[in-house]
């Protein structure tokens, strides 16, 4: 599993398409930005876009944000067995100022602890910076 | 031909940023050409004529003479020689310009900032665009969204085009492309 983030409108997902080589390799991508349901993975490479998104309709399920974190864990240990790759985007939302709407600060906090997990179920993390990586972790 | 040259700066709010890239713009100076500082802010209220009070200081007391001009708009009508360095301060403010003129459309101020930058970089010994980091928030207002997603879509053009990129946090410079000379030459 690969896990892609960083700020928003910073080329993540175009250094993705670049990195797998995707306009000539077969795919699957899934927008959470479209389509709230987790589709049935069924290439090689599956990337997930929109991780963000995701913690928040999970969260929209859950009471709470630790809750809706147990949900995801749940989702990455079932991800982390497949044989495939499967790279997940997400844009970083947590280095602003504190949100004046109270779900907007429990989907941050929740954006924050899954990101972690993500990171930590992941064998590489790259942040992106305008279209530049940093490989921030790699197995 | 001479090598162009493009060097971005981008970081937060009292990051250092400007002083940083006044002295990379005296780094690059041609010893026959000017250091240009272009102001694209606007002149609003007090508390901005304090904060160009500040930098204009800075820059008198840096050893070095620089010309001063303002413009929030059309950034490439500047004048410039061909050995000159422009430092550009900075994008976020000259978008605020495009993005809020009467006579031209929001939707291609982006377009229009990255040309006229790159019209300089190619009629001047070197430019140095500085920025401002704002793109870790909660998605907030429709215009918000609209203003980030340009800013994000010129800084990507500028720094897929540039020499150098530089990130700075807390006055410390960290290179994401190229290099910077440290050491006197």
């Amino acid at each position: 599993m690969h896990f892609v983030t960083g700020g928003s409108f910073n080329g993540k997902k175009q250094w993705v398409k670049d990195f797998y080589n995707l306009d000539v390799t077969p795919h699957q991508w899934h927008s959470f930005y479209e389509k709230e349901q987790i589709p049935f993975f069924k290439e090689d490479i599956v990337v997930l876009e929109g991780m963000e998104r995701h913690v928040r309709i999970l969260l929209e399920k859950a009471e709470t944000s630790l809750e809706a974190n147990a949900l995801f864990k749940k989702e990455l240990s079932s991800w982390k067995k497949e044989e495939r790759t499967i790279v997940l985007i997400g844009t970083d939302i947590m280095k602003g100022i504190v949100p004046m709407n109270a779900f907007d600060r429990m989907w941050r906090d929740a954006a924050g602890w899954c990101f972690q997990d993500a990171a930590a179920f992941s064998e590489r993390v790259d942040t992106i910076w305008y279209g530049i990586a940093q490989t921030i972790k790699e197995e | 031909m001479e090598k162009q040259m493009l060097i971005f700066l981008s970081g937060g709010v009292r990051s250092g940023k400007s002083s940083l890239a006044e002295q990379v713009a005296i780094r690059h100076k041609h010893p026959e050409g000017r250091l240009v500082y272009v102001a694209c802010g606007s002149r609003t209220d007090e508390e901005m004529e304090e904060r160009i009070a500040f930098h204009q200081e800075r820059r008198a007391n840096s050893g070095y003479e620089w010309k001063t001009v303002e413009q929030s708009v059309d950034i490439s009508t500047i004048h410039a020689g061909a050995n000159d360095s422009v430092l550009i301060d900075c994008l976020t403010t000259l978008l605020a310009g495009e993005y809020f003129r009467k006579d031209k459309p929001p939707s291609e101020a982006g377009t229009r900032i990255v040309d006229g930058v790159l019209d300089l970089v190619k009629r001047t010994s070197a430019v140095i665009a500085v920025s401002n980091e704002l793109s870790f928030e909660v998605p907030s207002t429709n215009l918000t969204a609209d203003y980030m997603k340009i800013l994000g879509q010129i800084h990507q053009m500028i720094v897929k085009e540039s020499n150098t990129a530089i990130l700075v946090e807390h006055g410390i410079p960290i290179v994401k492309k190229g290099a910077v000379q440290c050491t006197e030459s």
